[in-house]
């Protein structure tokens, strides 16, 4: 750990010193809206002064499991997730294995895919707008061009299709950054083993499954969990896209926390905050279980 | 795998993939931008068509009904006061961490390492209420200072989220071998002179690379600015677009121009910097 300074006082007094203003924004800023999470999850509040706040246990809960709507709001974010960790992890891997290779132009395309990336959820929302548009959207257009026709209430509002369609859009905009991620790993991998895989006759297909994947595990893992929990927490492309309808049927956990305590509704704070006390445990969750899959696995192989 | 091993329907294949890719990219910001450029009469005939005659109308009225000098002004203010913000404070506790033996600083690494597990959209019922209290304190103290409805809500917001900068500046300071500050210490250096003359210059590649990946979060967060800054004149870029969009519905080419005044600059820095960017945004997040 620490190598340089002696433990003297008027050093420590300097280090602890140097630590305040963080701590500051920290405590103040993060954490105490953590700890009330946890205790406003626990009332009724409705919101207007901490006068009408009243403890209910787990009433907020048990609200939560008759909630038709948080589990369909529930449901589209684990979509999301599953999705998300096959297609955007299985489409930047293969393109990340494919640009390490040494194609022509490799740098080009890998700029070219990071692109996306750089626009904000925002942008990238309303311009899927324009494109997915039933009468003048691109899409419509190409496939009434072919003979087809796009689905009767649009690619946005038709249910259980449109959580689809939102996945699809977040997956466009995230897979360069996932596969800049792996080709990272990629470099780092030893040249070495690879190139005596090759001399010894594996075809691409084993040189891919059995020497750089293994080798790419931990970069995998992390790229995964960063996957994971982005989707976990999608937001402002829900609420551009379809602003989590028609009817709720796109919502996901974090559209449906920000329409219960800060939208239109804006009064069922104890219950939303409820909700993002599922979400927090959720995702510290899924992060530990992932890690401890990788683990289990590593221990498995070796 | 060398790619110029592959047999040729691979690579044919593999071409074709990379291209097609490339190509749902690269097409819809193509269209973006020279839609932006017709009128809407033309939109409306052939929304696919090329423009006949190319014309900056509606980008300039797109550009002073969305208030975009506006707009672009306030992104600034708040994500270059944050990110200069952060980084301060982040890289005085990162050195504290990394370079000094005291009681504290095993609990007080831990205790910042919390931070990296919350999500922080979690927190916006009770961000929010803890800002409407800060105003009610305000008020009561009569102290000329707002909370709400102030770019001072979000910036104190995004200001709290130091556990990533301190976590990967700790790491990189922590790499730094002993000897140089022994050596300043012998000559008789202050503390206070190792850091800012020696260890900063150094701890400078990791500074760097957390200051795009946390302007470029910043720039782009939606939520915060939705949640805090109602007041038309305080939006950010997302925001104003988002309520542009909403106000001009059937005027397609003037929408498009708006989203192409707010795709474009990010893009072309992105042209300018790519590779800064690009390391930026990837090395700050396998530090996970």
């Amino acid at each position: 750990m620490a190598q340089g300074g002696r433990a003297g006082s008027y050093q420590r007094r300097f280090a602890l010193l140097l630590t305040m203003p963080a701590l500051f924004f920290y405590t103040i800023f993060l954490i105490l809206p953590l700890l009330g999470t946890v205790v406003i999850g626990f009332t009724d509040w409705t919101g207007i002064s901490f006068a009408t706040l009243k403890f209910t246990g787990t009433a907020n809960f048990v609200q939560m499991a008759r909630d038709q709507f948080f589990w369909g709001a529930l449901r589209n974010s684990f979509l999301f997730v599953i999705c998300c960790l096959i297609f955007q992890v299985g489409i930047a891997l293969l393109f990340a294995i494919i640009l390490e290779s040494g194609p022509r132009f490799a740098t080009w395309f890998r700029s070219i895919f990071f692109v996306p990336f750089v626009l904000s959820l925002v942008v990238v929302g309303i311009l899927f707008n324009f494109i997915l548009d039933p009468t003048l959207g691109i899409v419509d257009g190409f496939l009434r061009a072919v003979g087809l026709n796009g689905p009767k209430f649009g690619w946005l509002g038709t249910r259980t299709l449109n959580v689809f369609v939102v996945i699809g859009v977040h997956i466009w905009r995230n897979f360069g950054f996932t596969m800049f991620l792996l080709i990272a790993g990629l470099q780092a991998i030893a040249r070495e083993l690879q190139e005596s895989a090759r001399l010894d006759g594996a075809t691409p297909w084993q040189l891919a499954t059995r020497v750089t994947i293994p080798l790419l595990r931990e970069v995998l893992v992390v790229a995964s969990v960063i996957t994971a929990i982005d989707a976990m927490r999608v937001f402002d492309l829900v609420y551009t896209l379809t602003g989590g309808g028609p009817f709720h049927s796109s919502e996901t956990v974090v559209t449906y926390i920000y329409q219960l305590g800060l939208g239109t509704a804006r009064t069922q704070h104890g219950y939303a905050t409820a909700i993002a006390l599922v979400l927090t445990l959720l995702i510290i969750g899924m992060s530990a279980l992932q890690f401890t899959i990788a683990r289990v696995g590593k221990g498995a192989s070796s | 795998m060398v790619f110029r091993e592959l047999s040729l329907p691979l690579k044919i294949l593999f071409y074709l993939t990379l291209l097609v890719t490339a190509i749902s990219i690269l097409y819809p910001l193509i269209w973006m931008s020279y839609t932006s450029l017709k009128t809407n009469e033309e939109v409306m005939q052939s929304p696919f068509g090329l423009p006949t005659d190319f014309s900056m109308a509606n980008i300039a009225e797109a550009w002073h009904t969305g208030n975009f000098a506006r707009l672009y002004a306030n992104s600034f203010f708040i994500a270059a006061i944050s990110v200069v913000g952060i980084i301060t404070v982040s890289t005085m506790a990162a050195y504290a961490l990394a370079r000094y033996h005291f009681p504290e600083n095993r609990a007080l690494f831990l205790y910042f390492v919390v931070g990296m597990a919350v999500p922080t959209q979690a927190l916006m019922v009770p961000g929010f209420k803890g800002m409407a209290i800060l105003e009610s304190w305000a008020k009561a103290l009569q102290l000329p200072i707002a909370f709400l409805n102030s770019p001072l809500s979000v910036i104190l917001t995004y200001m709290s989220w130091s556990s990533l900068a301190i976590v990967f500046i700790r790491a990189y300071f922590m790499s730094i071998p002993p000897e140089l500050e022994d050596a300043a210490r012998v000559d008789g250096a202050r503390e206070f002179q190792i850091f800012w003359r020696i260890m900063i210059p150094l701890a400078m590649p990791a500074i760097a690379t957390m200051t795009i990946f946390y302007f470029v979060f910043f720039w782009n967060d939606f939520l915060w600015p939705l949640i805090y800054l109602q007041k038309h004149t305080l939006r950010t870029i997302p925001l104003g677009i988002m309520h542009f969009e909403g106000k001009y519905v059937s005027l397609w080419s003037l929408q498009v121009a708006a989203l192409s005044l707010a795709a474009w600059p990010p893009i072309f820095i992105y042209i300018l910097f790519h590779r800064r960017i690009q390391r930026g945004l990837t090395e700050g997040a396998l530090k996970f």
